[in-house]
């Protein structure tokens, strides 16, 4: 043992700091206080519970609350016996902080990265009857929102059928509804469900819009939403989505939510650009004509504006509409014999559809 | 025998250089691991904090770890969120089916019990903040699981909204007394006696000033001074929000100020009537104080476009330590540690919480 080094104590039993004087060897701590009573402290019980500006401050594993503190300067034999503290904690210390950042950066971009591309393999597995499952419980009973006239309803499943031939033997039918909204917009949703806002049947039945072929830019939309059930974007949209709110869940600000929002958006825009070949094929097999839906596409890019710069394109969730008007051109083939997806009376039944159920249930009696 | 020894102010060694270097190494892991790290890093913005704070001549010491944090935050996802999320399915399912009566009496029970957990997590986050302080090799803590206060907190808060607000000075007295009187640092329990004499009509102030607020408007609006003052008729919808956008953000300052002077004022009285041991406590911040700190807080987020989040610690750390005044004098004999068992790793589930303040 060396000479005596004064050092501060608290035992841990009360608030009193008592004055030791220190000796120490290779294995223990000794501590002797003003009466001459000694503590042996082994190493092995020893922690370092922090380096202050002024002192080391030791404890001991064995008892929770005692303290002894030792100043900065004290002998170099000494302080290299002290444990080392932890700084960033367990295993960042042992391999060292930049190697432990690039080996969680690594590891957390493998992760988003597995999350974002796991549900096009995962989401075709999850039997439909799931799907549909969920999706009536999501979307519920839409009957209050619908619009729905026996010759709409007829003309919406020949329409359906003829563009879903290809449909594999075990899946459901796929189910149209119209719904009452101004929205030029039509989605998938979860169950094989396709809703088509009346807003988008009156733009494409609009004179000022399209000046002929009404039913076939008609057709043309439903077949891209038809590709997003077929191919089973919807599924793979709410796996990627539950996954990624569950990984960047640990944010408490809404960054993990902007990358969260870029990362699904790439595969969005890949799903609908496969949506639209889906759809440019059944045109093509039921022989129907993708002039009018590259025209829709026409009227929707001017209504865009200019294209817009490249940084924006990694927020959008669809390829800019020229660029699917132009495919949809490309499509047409000047050989082949087409055909109007509808005929006249089927598609003013589902033009009509919404203001025909609106008085049907006007007059209705007992109607409220 | 030691004689007691009087207490001094309680000093702050710390600087905002070296709480940077902390906080710029959080966030950077915090990014690296998807937000997990923030608990490891919260540990450590704590220890620095704590560790500079020196009373008596003698440092606070933090002695949580973020392991328990985490391993909190995790248990309280699965025990919390999980039924919670099963609960809203199951609601949502008896409503489809036409259950509505079944789907209400769930709904409010749910919503009865979600609201006795955050009275349980803000009573076991003092608790937890306590146990895990140090000083002089004495912790805190709490024998006392919550249970009752939980309870409490759901009828008293209830009975503050449900007589329209005028009993809610009251619940906020009466549960910081039930609160700190659950709470003891050593062998010394706090004892908080705070009475709701004084803050009645400052809440009422507060209470009123929405309504006062519209009035005035209203009495603007049809003199014609605004549309006056900006020499313009507003004929849009767009237009008449636009003109009224300052009068709007006036009131909001307004409305806050006059809440912040209620709880300035009833922090300042509840600190006061709580005592630990042979020591008294004093919080002097009045209203413009504590709306330099928030105004403050929000400038400075702003001004760095969010990244100044990372400095709140620090400066509210410092605003509690400026103002706080301790009184009195300690036996330092006198203070032993509790009786208490020494605080368990990763005590509940609540701790997760880590709400409320200290």
């Amino acid at each position: 043992m060396n000479e005596a080094l004064p050092a501060d104590l608290f035992d841990g039993r009360s608030a009193v700091r008592q004055h030791v004087q220190v000796h120490w060897d290779a294995a223990a701590l000794a501590l002797a206080d003003e009466g001459g009573a000694a503590e042996h402290v082994p190493w092995a019980q020893v922690r370092l519970i922090d380096t202050l500006p002024e002192a080391f401050l030791l404890g001991r594993a064995d008892r929770a609350g005692w303290r002894l503190k030792i100043g900065r300067d004290a002998p170099a034999d000494l302080v290299a016996r002290l444990p080392r503290a932890p700084r960033y904690g367990g295993w960042v210390d042992r391999v060292g902080l930049v190697k432990a950042l690039v080996v969680c950066a690594a590891a957390s971009a493998a992760v988003v990265m597995t999350v974002v591309s796991a549900p096009g393999w995962l989401g075709p597995l999850v039997p439909v009857s799931w799907e549909r499952w969920i999706g009536d419980g999501l979307a519920g009973d839409m009957s209050a929102q619908t619009c729905s006239t026996p010759a709409s309803d007829a003309a919406l499943a020949a329409l359906a059928d003829e563009l879903d031939r290809g449909r594999p033997a075990d899946a459901p039918p796929v189910r149209i509804a119209l719904v009452r909204s101004g929205a030029v917009n039509a989605v998938a949703i979860p169950g094989a469900r396709i809703l088509v806002f009346d807003g988008l049947v009156q733009a494409v039945g609009s004179p000022d819009v399209l000046a002929s072929g009404a039913p076939d830019a008609l057709a043309g939309v439903i077949g891209h939403e038809l590709g997003h059930v077929r191919k089973r974007h919807v599924m793979q949209a709410m796996l990627r989505q539950l996954g990624l709110s569950f990984v960047l869940g640990g944010w408490k600000s809404g960054m993990g939510n902007m990358l969260g929002q870029m990362a699904a958006m790439r595969y969005s825009r890949a799903a609908e650009t496969e949506a639209d070949a889906f759809s440019r094929t059944r045109l093509a097999e039921a022989g129907i004509s993708p002039l009018p839906t590259a025209g829709f596409f026409d009227v929707l890019a001017r209504n865009e504006g200019p294209a817009s710069p490249v940084l924006a394109a990694y927020f959008a969730s669809h390829p800019g509409s020229a660029t699917r008007a132009q495919a949809f051109r490309a499509a047409f083939s000047p050989g082949q014999a087409y055909r109007p997806a509808l005929t006249e009376a089927q598609f003013s039944a589902i033009i009509g559809a919404c203001a025909q159920t609106w008085r049907l249930q006007a007059s209705a009696p007992g109607a409220t | 025998m030691s004689e007691p020894e009087s207490v001094g102010d309680i000093e702050f060694d710390g600087t905002l250089g070296e709480y940077t270097v902390i906080a710029l190494g959080n966030l950077l892991f915090t990014i690296a691991t998807l937000g997990i790290y923030r608990f490891w890093g919260t540990t450590r913005l704590r220890r620095y904090l704590w560790s500079r704070t020196i009373f008596m001549g003698e440092r606070l010491e933090w002695s949580g770890t973020g392991q328990e944090l985490f391993k909190g935050a995790m248990t309280a996802f699965v025990v919390v969120l999980v039924p919670i999320a099963v609960i809203n399915f199951g609601v949502r399912e008896l409503v489809l089916h036409g259950h509505r009566i079944a789907a209400t009496v769930i709904s409010v029970v749910e919503f009865i019990a979600f609201y006795t957990l955050v009275g349980a997590a803000a009573f076991r986050a003092l608790r937890y903040r306590l146990s895990r302080t140090a000083w002089r090799g004495i912790c805190g803590g709490s024998a006392d699981p919550g249970l009752r206060y939980s309870a409490a907190y759901v009828w008293k808060n209830a009975l503050g909204i449900a007589t329209g607000g005028v009993m809610l000075p009251w619940a906020m007295v009466s549960l910081w007394n039930q609160r700190w009187n659950a709470m003891s640092f050593g062998s010394w329990p706090f004892v908080a006696q705070g009475r709701v004499r004084g803050l009645r009509l400052r809440f009422l102030v507060c209470y009123l000033a929405p309504a006062l607020g519209f009035l005035a408007a209203r009495f603007l609006w049809r003199s014609g001074v605004v549309v006056t003052y900006f020499g313009v008729v507003p004929t849009t919808l767009a237009g008449r929000i636009l003109i009224m956008l300052p009068a709007v953000f006036g009131f909001l300052f307004v409305f806050l100020l006059i809440c912040m002077a209620y709880y300035a004022c009833f922090f300042r009285q509840m600190a006061g009537t709580t005592t630990l041991g042979t020591v008294e406590f004093r919080f002097t911040a009045g209203v413009m104080e504590w709306m330099e700190l928030y105004v403050g807080d929000v400038v400075l987020v702003v001004a760095t476009l969010g990244l100044g989040v990372i400095f709140l610690g620090y400066r509210h750390w410092r605003f509690y330590l400026r103002y706080a005044q301790i009184e009195g004098s300690v036996d330092f004999a006198a203070l032993a540690q509790s009786s208490i068992a020494a605080p368990r790793q990763g005590e509940g589930l609540l701790d997760a919480f880590d709400m409320g303040a200290l």
